[in-house]
Parts: C-alpha cells; structure tokens; sequence
C-alpha cells in the first residue's frame, strides 16, 4: 500500500509490509466497515406482509476480469448493504457493452463505473448526465428545480455567477444522490522512457492517450516510431455520429484522433485553437471562426467551410441522439462566408460552445458522407452506418485509418499532411486479454506505453522503479468512479434509500481506496472533481454515520425490518 | 449398391441432426430474457427508429414466419449482423473456426501419435509394475480437467519459468498479410505451444486406453502366437502384428473425439485468450450478441455431426467385419 | 485400486457432509491483518491452512464447503444418467421396431450437441444456476448409457425365460422390470458411476466460465476467481487444492466403475 499526499488522509496509510509472521484477524478488525448484524436504529416488526419486503436490488456491473478493482469495490458495498442493512443487493457483472446497453435500457438498480467528460467542461456533466432531457442522463433523474439551474448555468456568461449556479447544481445532486461517488482515481500509466524524450510526453487528465502526447512525443530510436499500445479494440463502434464512437475511452480515441475538430481542448483544459485559428463572439449567440487553410482529408479532398456547414446542418436535420444536448438543442443556424469562415447563431446564449460543440463535433467530409449515406441507404439515421475496412473513416486528422483487424487489432498510421502531423509513424491499439500479458508485453518491449492500467498499480508502479527503461506518470484525471442509481423504479425512486445508500458508501471509501485501488484514489463526495478547482464544489452534501446514518435515515423515512433483518419498504409502498 | 445406400441414409441422418440442432436453437434464443433483440432496442429510441429496427429483424411477424426467414437465411450461410461488432457474423465466425481448427487438430494429430505410441508400450507391458504405475498416471492426467491443467501450466512454464507468453495468438508486432503467414511463423508457434501441449494432456488418454485395450484384446488371438511362434522379435510382433490390427479402432475414434473435444476447445480457449469459436461464443453470451453466440455454437454442433460421420463412414470402410447393409 | 477409489470418494462425501460444521470461516468472511488491512493473497499459514484468496477469504473453509456442490452435482448427475439411460435403452431394446428407431435417432441427433456449449446457451437463456448444469447433464449424458443398456437388452431379451414369460402373458412394464433390468443394473451402475466425475468435471467448467451461480462456493467457481483476478500466478495455494480436488474425485469414480467391471467382467481382469 501507498501513502497518499494531502487528500489521501491518515487511514489511507496503513501498510501491508513484513506481514509474514502476523496472525490475522477476523471481521471485527474491519478497516472501516463498522458494525456486525445492523444498527440500534432498526424499527423491528413482526408480521410484515410480503409485498412489503424488498426485491433483490441489481447492481449491474463490469466484470471482475475488466476491472478487478472497480469489482472489489462493488462487492465490498453490496456485501455490507446486504448483510448490515438488511437490503439484498445482487452484484451482476456482466461485459462491458451489456453494460452500457442495460443501463440505456433502465434494466438496473445501480451501475458503477468511473466516467469523465474529457474537457473541463461541467456543462457535460450537468445538462447531459443529470437534466430530465440530458442525452446521458440513464439514471432518470428528473428534477424542475434542477433543470432551472442546469439551463440556467449554461447561459450565464458572468463567470462567478455560473460558478455558484455550477455549485448549487452539485449540491442539489449532492442531495438527491442519483450519483453516489466511490472514490477520485489517481492514474498511473507506464512507458518506455528507452524509447522516447522524456520531456516530449505530454500528460493531460486522460494520461497518455491524448492527440497533443501522440503527436509532439518524439522518438528515440526506431522502436519507438511506432506505438503499440494496450488501449481496447474498439469493437462496438467507429462512426462518428454514433454516442458509443464519442463515449468509450476505446472508441472516442480512434475518433478525436482522426478527424480534427474546429477546436481542440487543450492540456490544461483551456480551448485551444486548431482546425480554426481564431474565432469571435460577435454577441451572446453569435460566433465566429476562420478556418485554418491548407488542409487536406485522408483522401486528398480540401477541408473547407462547406463540409463544416454541412457537418452540422446534417446534425441540425438528422439530430443524432449523440449530438443532442451540444448541437441540436443550442445551434439555431450555422452559415459559411467564403471558404474559410464560419458563423454559428445559437438558439440562446451558451457559455460552453467552444468546448462542448467546437471541440467535440467532427468536421466529417462532405463528399464522403453523402456518398456513404446513399450507398448503404441510411439517409435517415446515418449514425446506424457500421465502419469497417470496406467503408472506413475518412477525416482530416493526425491519425488516419489504416486496418481494423476486428477484436484484435487497430492500427492508424499518422498523416503526414497534417499541420500536427505527429512525430511517429503509426499508433497501434493491440488489446491483450489479461493484465498480466499486457504487464509482461509492456516489460518485453511489445508495448511502447500504457494507455491505462486497470491491474495491480503497486505491481506496476514497482516495475517502474525497478527497471530504468520505463518511467511513469500520475494524474488524478477530471472524473470520478460513482455508482448511479434507477432512479425510475424501487427501490431507488425514494429519495431516502438514495440517500442511505450514500451513507454506506461514503463510509466504505476508505476501504475502497486503500484496498481496492492500493491507495490510488481520494475520496469523493461530488460529480466536479477537484482538479477542476474553479467548478468543483467541496461543500456537496453528501450522508455520513455510515450504517447507523444510513439505517437512520431509512428509519426516518418509515423503513422497517423483520426479526431476520430483512428490510421492508414503509406502509403503503410495496416496491413494486 | 449397399454401400451407397448406407452412406446416403447416414448423410440424410447427418442433414436431418444440423436442422434440428439449429431449430432447438432458433427456439432456445426466444426465450432470452426480454427478447432476443433487447440488448439492441432501448427505451431511449425514439418510437420510429424502434419501429425502424423491429420492422428490420421481423420481430412483429408470426413465429413461424420468423422461423422460416431465419432457415432460409442460415441455408444461405447468413447468420445476421453481430451486434457487438457491427459486422456480418458469417465472415467473423470463419475467422475464429480456422483459427480453432489450427489449434485443435495440431493437438490432435499429436495426442493421437503419443497416445498409440505410449498405449502400445503399456500394453505389451501388461502385468508389470511398470504398466500398474504408468495407468495411474494416465488416469490421474486423464482425470484433470482440462482447464485447471492450463492454468498450472501457465503457472509453472509462463509466470515461473517465464518461457512462454500468457496467452493469445500472436505478438504485439505480429501482423500478417496471408493465411500461410499467420500460421507457419515461428511467432505462431510460440504462442500455440503452451495450449497444445495443455490439449495433449487432455486428448492423449482416450487413444492411449484404446490402444492399450486392443492391444490386450490382439495379442490373445492365435495368430500372434503364430508369428512367436515363427520366431519373430517380440518388438516386431508388437508393431508389425498386434499394433496394425490394434490401431484400427483408435482411428476410429479420432474422428469420434473430435467431437467431444470441442468442449474442451472452449475451455482451453478461455484459458490462453485464444481467438477461436469457442471463446466467441463464450464471450458473445456474456456481451448477449445473440447472433454470434447462436451462429458460434451451431458450427460447433457441425464439426461434431460431421466428425461423427466421418466416424461412421470411416469405420465401414476400414473394418471389413462391419457389414455395410445393416445399420 | 477400485478400494483406493472407494476410499477417495467417502472421503469426500464425509467431508460433503460435515464441512458445514467445521469450516473455520464463512467462505466470503472477510479475513483482515491485525493493522486492519485485508489479508489478500496470504500464502498458508497456521491460521489459515490454504492461505487467502484475492479478496481475502480462507481458501480451505472455501474448499471444504465446495466439496458439498461436488457432491450434489456428481450424484445428482449419475443418477439421472443412469434412470434416463437405463429407461431408455430398455425401452427401445425390448419393443423395438419404429419405438428403437426414434429413440436411437434421437439418440443420434442429440450426439450433436457439445455439452458445455450447451450448457452455456441454457445459462444465458435462463440465467446462471447449478440446475441448468444438471439439466444439461440429464439432457446429453445418458446417450452413452442408453445406448449400451439397449444392445444389451437386445441379447437379453432372446433369453428363454423372458420368452418364458411372455408366452406365460407377463405385462411389458413386468417382464422389462422384474426380467431384464437385473441384468442390465451392473452396467447402468457402470455408467452412474463415470458419470459421477464427468457430472463434476462439467459443473466445474460451466462454473469457471462464468456460468456458474458465484454466490455459492463451488471447486469451479473458486478457479475461476484465481483465473479472473489473475492471482492464480502466483497463489498457488488457490489454485492447486479445488483442481487436485476435482480430479482426485474424478480419478476416484473412475476407479470404482473400473473395479465393479472387472468384477462383473472377469473378461477384463488382468491376469
């Protein structure tokens, strides 16, 4: 185990070191996790009906092959939600598409993964992840005093004032708890410092794998021109318009990598400029931007402002579910002048707009798209087009397309003609099934660097110290690790089991951090995280008193247990 | 003739299995939990774009008709898109069947040499201590189950030893251009050796028995007392007389145990993350990819109807005892 | 050898039986360090014998408590190979006819699924438990059997005095239980008992590839936690007890059926 710094506080620093001869001990010891059979504070019954006894609640999971961590964290929760609340909660892993699939489709009572919106942006998080209309928004949340604040922070332009609004926002999520935070992830990621300038890497709050590292790091010697990296196949789905291409950290990096956008964030978050050189606000909701020129697509085409209008009116007419919140819902019209410049007119004022819409919308070329729209028939919903080596993306991008060798292999060679064009030859995404087969590739020279590492971050970190050809960096990211809840359907539809369910997790953070993730995370009580200082807001309300809150609370509310401990639901809801 | 009768009635037989065998299927996969096509529709859909794709499956016509379009379809060797990759299931189904058939019948064609070889030395051992000793070990190996072997022999020759790679097909670097590329070069061999080996440990027991059981069954009929008699080497005898007569049912076999290998296959697949059907089809059931998953296992169910008529056919035509009318 | 078989087997059903008393700790007990840590991956110690898993739990309390599932699924599994088969092939091979022809195509046509595929399409469909394996065992396993049973109930049924008692006007239903099934119980017996270990070796397999029910500690699901967790490279104290468990059960059945054959085949007995 590691020492944390200034967050990680005093229990996170215990250690395992020199144990060989200590006797261990049983549950009584628990770091952190209170009590044996249930709180004072239980209501017990007799002669409950049944239809007051709660259902086995789901919580839909990632596997513990894809991420041990994440899957010792769940069962360390629901263990101690079944057996000291009373509350039969069912931890159901399943692979990472049925994940996504199952929480858009509401089959779940809570889902944990971590999720981060790559740009600083808290518009991301707030209007998509938690608005009623949000595209993102799988929990079901729904509030109208929530929605005025969502909407609201995003038309002011006063930068204080959307600063309290964005606080107020995340602590009325901090009350209502549709999200409750495990942990803030510190990253590790390892490469080959035999291979590359060490002062070339660039680390942003996604690690390494960001367009500005894999285009200005400069490589040492041949090995290095070509970088094979442990980043997933990215399976589902590689067209742009399509939510899975934008979202999955597999498929978004393929996607922001080839194609350019009007403008890119930058490593420290700030926007930065890039197929646009400059752009202006002319008044509140109109902006516009000079387009670099000179550029070129994949296939030769010139990139000009006729396939950026066309990019987004094609939006605007088609309205992709992916570009709902950013595109659809804000841009009133958008219109060229000449060849290189764009004007937007938005619907309403929209603070965001350079980040959330101009940084993430691909410019998609026109002469491209219609002709892949007509020849497969999906006029209507092109987003449904599935890329493949026979209709592969073409965009402007660093990277190009090179082979997708489907589940096992994608390979992008860089674009020479690019005015970012990158330093190496290609970037291969070479996904080995285990961790220890991508620890052990990364040693033996097949692996260049790490694009993640969901392994045993002790064992890594101690591979770096050890071997004078890998170095490392950290990074605590902008996202959290949270388990939502269905806020549509029992037993999460009442605010009280929300807010008792935050009270054990809160009061498993430790244990999750410590033990779960080898002491590589803070803990976490808001949706912003804290390296976004300016947003995040440390004062979120959020339960604490662990079982005896939490039972508390459920007490309150009218909860009850039998004399086994098996909670029911308060008189007059059945939970069906 | 018989002999064109019989194999006409067997392939009917053959016809007859894989239909059923898809039907039970078909059926199975309706049963899934919230529809076959659940993982596919969400509830975020607009009601068009649900329509869009209900319309696209025919999941509002009858039964029967469903039914109908997916066999018509299956005859055409169409099994649908994936939904996982996106990608039509019959050309990702090929892939991992070649790269299945790569990895067992370089197992088998191992296992079954070794195993004839080694059941025919503990035959003509029989009685010795030396036969007692060997058949508890090949007991014990054949008791192993085969994916807990894989994982003491990665323990032992991958984590310890360092020797071998974790698992996979290939290398990080490896990319190949051609078939006979991807499965003659040496990165090939590296990455196959250890579940191979793993898969002999497995296969190697049933032609041993066999082996040994003839052999046993040959050496007390008269003509090999005959050819001692003659004054034949006992070596000679056991390779020359017993073991040509002995290895006839093993042949047999191998067409018969290829298909209850297949089980093993999966397992052994999972094991090494060797890209075959078996642990598509594993992982297609975990993804709910429906159709791959369906697709994956109705070809595994081919290669064992198919093996067991070969087996048949084979045995007709090798074992002039078996006469070729009856049935 | 068939005694050292024996001896295997009650072993582990005495342990099937009691294990519920002597398990030092609940399987998903969580095991801390007197720091107040968990005791992840500890190898074997006094206090615990096999170590601790990945996430801190005694192996050996996990160990003992699967040998229950083992028990139940190979028993379970034999008999149901044995009645289905046995039924079966009596049935077939004493009317014959059109009746043996369907059974025995049926027969055929079932040889055509791979069992553990199989099995893994009944869990997704119906969801993980420990009864799909058992009913994909009843379902593929008795093939085998019944087709044995039959041929021998063909010679059997040429017997005089099963002609006996049919010219004397025995029912069907008596002549096939009171005349043939005695001379068919030692070979069903046979096939229960190699049943037995495939019952096993099949939960295993299902459970280590994560079909199995993981709330309940079986052989296999604890491999599959070594294997999924990728501790199994270096705890070797989690790996080695269930998997030398299961083929020592295994080899153990096997060694019985082999022994009862050499004693109602002295054909076979080594000389």
């Amino acid at each position: 185990m590691r020492k944390m710094g200034a967050a990680g506080a005093a229990i996170g620093s215990v250690t395992i070191a020199g144990c060989s001869g200590e006797q261990t001990t049983t549950t009584d010891g628990g770091g952190g996790s209170g009590g044996g059979d249930g709180s004072d504070a239980r209501v017990v019954e007799e002669d409950l009906p049944e239809e007051r006894m709660m259902d086995d609640v789901i919580h839909l999971a990632y596997t513990e092959q894809y991420n041990p961590g994440r899957y010792q964290a769940n069962r360390l929760v629901d263990q101690r939600l079944t057996d000291e609340m009373g509350i039969p909660t069912v931890t159901d892993p399943v692979e990472a598409t049925v994940v996504s699939s199952r929480e858009q489709a509401g089959e779940y009572d809570m889902v944990t993964y971590r999720w981060t919106a790559n740009n600083g942006e808290p518009d991301s998080i707030i209007v998509t992840r938690f608005a009623s209309d949000g595209s993102e928004n799988w929990t079901g949340f729904s509030s109208e005093e929530y929605d005025e604040i969502a909407y609201e922070q995003r038309q002011e332009t006063d930068r204080e004032a959307r600063q309290e609004l964005v606080r107020q926002a995340q602590d009325i999520i901090g009350e209502q708890r549709p999200e409750n935070q495990f942990l803030f992830n510190e990253y590790y990621y390892a490469f080959r410092s035999d291979r590359f300038e060490e002062d070339s890497v660039v680390v942003t709050d996604t690690g390494l794998r960001n367009i500005w590292n894999y285009t200005q790091i400069e490589p040492k010697n041949e090995e290095g021109n070509t970088i094979v990296t442990n980043n997933w196949d990215p399976s589902d789905q590689l067209n742009p318009l399509n939510a899975n291409a934008i979202g999955p950290s597999r498929n978004w990096v393929p996607t922001r990598f080839m194609h350019d956008m009007l403008i890119r964030t930058g490593p420290e978050l700030e926007a930065q400029p890039w197929a646009a050189t400059e752009w202006e606000w002319e008044d509140d909701t109109t902006v516009t931007f000079q387009l670099r020129e000179g550029m070129t697509f994949h296939d030769g085409e010139p990139v000009t402002a006729s396939d950026v209008v066309w990019t987004y009116q094609m939006m605007l007419d088609k309205e992709p579910p992916a570009y709902l919140n950013n595109v659809v819902q804000v841009v009133d019209s958008v219109e060229q002048d000449g060849d290189y410049t764009v004007t937007f007119t938005l619907e309403e004022p929209y603070v965001p707009f350079i980040k959330t819409t101009a940084g993430i919308v691909p410019i998609l070329p026109e002469h491209y798209w219609t002709q892949l729209m007509e020849e497969t028939g999906t006029t209507e919903q092109p987003w449904r087009i599935s890329i493949t080596d026979d209709r592969p993306v073409v965009g402007s991008g660093p990277f190009q397309w090179g082979t997708w060798d489907q589940g096992s292999r994608f390979e992008m060679p860089s674009f020479d003609d690019h005015f970012m064009a990158p330093n190496i030859d290609m970037r291969v995404q070479r996904p080995l099934s285990t961790t220890d087969a991508e620890y052990e590739a990364l040693l033996n020279g097949d692996y260049d660097l790490l694009d993640f590492w969901f392994g045993d971050t002790e064992q890594l970190a101690g591979a770096v110290e050890e071997n004078d050809f890998l170095s490392s960096v950290e990074t605590l990211g902008t996202g959290r690790q949270s388990a939502w809840v269905n806020c549509q359907r029992p037993p999460f539809d009442h605010v009280p089991m929300r807010q008792a369910f935050n009270a054990v997790v809160n009061d498993s953070q430790q244990t999750i951090i410590n033990e779960a993730f080898d002491g590589f995370g803070q803990e976490a009580h808001t949706f912003i995280n804290p390296s976004l200082s300016f947003w995040h807001n440390e004062d979120t309300t959020f339960f604490d008193g662990g079982i005896e809150g939490a039972t508390t609370i459920l007490a309150d509310a009218g909860y009850v247990w039998d004399s086994d401990g098996n909670i029911h639901y308060p008189e007059g809801m059945t939970g069906k | 003739m018989v002999n064109k009768r019989y194999i006409a009635r067997r392939l009917a037989l053959m016809v007859l299995s894989i239909f059923v065998v898809i039907t039970i299927l078909f059926f199975l996969f309706r049963q899934v939990p919230g529809g076959p096509m659940s993982a596919f529709t969400n509830p975020r859909m607009s009601q068009a774009a649900r329509q869009a794709i209900i319309e696209q499956y025919g999941l509002n016509d009858p039964l029967w008709r469903q039914y109908l379009r997916y066999m018509v379809n299956v005859v055409q060797l169409d099994f649908g898109q994936s939904f996982y990759y996106g990608s039509s299931v019959s050309s990702l189904i090929f892939d991992r069947f070649v790269n299945t058939m790569s990895l067992m019948l370089t197992a088998f064609v191992i296992s079954y040499t070794v195993g004839t070889y080694l059941g025919a030395q503990l035959g003509w051992l029989r009685g010795t201590t030396k036969e007692r000793a060997g058949m508890v070990v090949v007991l014990f190996v054949r008791s192993m189950p085969v994916f807990w072997t894989g994982m003491v022999v990665l323990y032992v020759f991958s984590f310890q030893l360092g020797l071998f790679p974790i698992g996979g097909m290939r290398g990080t670097g490896a990319s190949y251009t051609t078939m006979a590329e991807k499965f003659l070069s040496t990165d090939f061999l590296y990455h196959v050796a250890l579940p191979v080996f793993t898969l002999c440990t497995y296969y190697t027991g049933l032609p041993l028995l066999l082996m040994r059981n003839n052999l046993l069954e040959v050496l007390s009929e008269s003509y090999i007392d005959t050819a001692r008699a003659k004054g034949l080497t006992s070596r000679r005898v056991l390779f020359v007389h017993a073991a040509r007569n002995a290895i006839l049912p093993v042949v047999t076999a191998f067409a018969i145990a290829i298909g209850f290998a297949v089980g093993g296959q999966v397992l052994i697949e999972t094991v090494y993350s060797w890209p075959g059907l078996g642990r598509e089809m594993v992982q297609a059931s975990l993804r709910s990819d429906y159709p791959v998953a369906q697709a994956a296992f109705a070809l595994l169910s081919v290669i064992v109807i198919t093996m067991n008529f070969v087996a048949d056919i084979a045995y007709t035509y090798l074992d002039p005892r078996v006469s070729l009318g009856e049935s | 050898m068939a005694v050292a078989g024996l001896l295997i087997i009650l072993f582990y059903l005495v342990l099937a039986v009691i294990s519920p008393y002597i398990i030092p700790y609940g399987p998903y007990e969580r095991i801390y360090m007197l720091d107040g840590s968990w005791a992840s991956l500890q190898p074997p110690s006094l206090a615990h014998p096999l170590g601790t898993t990945d996430s801190g739990y005694d192996v050996l309390s996990q160990l003992l408590l699967g040998s229950r599932i083992a028990m139940f699924v190979g028993i379970l599994g034999a008999f149901m190979v044995a009645v289905i088969g046995t039924t079966v092939g009596i049935v077939a091979g004493y009317y014959g006819g059109w009746i043996d022809e369907v059974v025995m195509r049926l027969v055929d046509i079932l040889y055509g699924l791979p069992f553990i595929p199989f099995v893994i399409v009944l869990a997704t469909v119906f969801g993980a438990s420990v009864w799909n394996i058992i009913f994909g065992v009843a379902l593929l396993y008795w093939l085998s059997t019944a087709r044995v049973i039959r041929s021998e109930v063909l010679t059997v049924r040429e017997r005089p005095y099963v002609e006996a008692a049919e010219a004397a006007g025995a029912s069907d239903f008596r002549i096939m239980t009171v005349h043939i099934l005695p001379n068919v119980i030692p070979l069903s017996a046979l096939y229960a008992a190699i049943a037995v270990g495939y019952s096993i070796v099949a939960q295993a397999s299902v459970a280590f590839l994560g079909f199995g029910d993981p709330s309940v500690p079986s052989w296999g699901v604890m491999l599959q936690r070594a294997f999924v967790t990728q501790s199994f490279g270096q705890a070797w104290w989690w790996t080695i007890p269930p998997g030398l468990s299961i083929t020592l059960v295994v080899m153990g059945a096997y060694l019985v059926g082999r022994g009862y054959e050499e004693v109602v085949n002295p054909q076979l007995q080594e000389k």
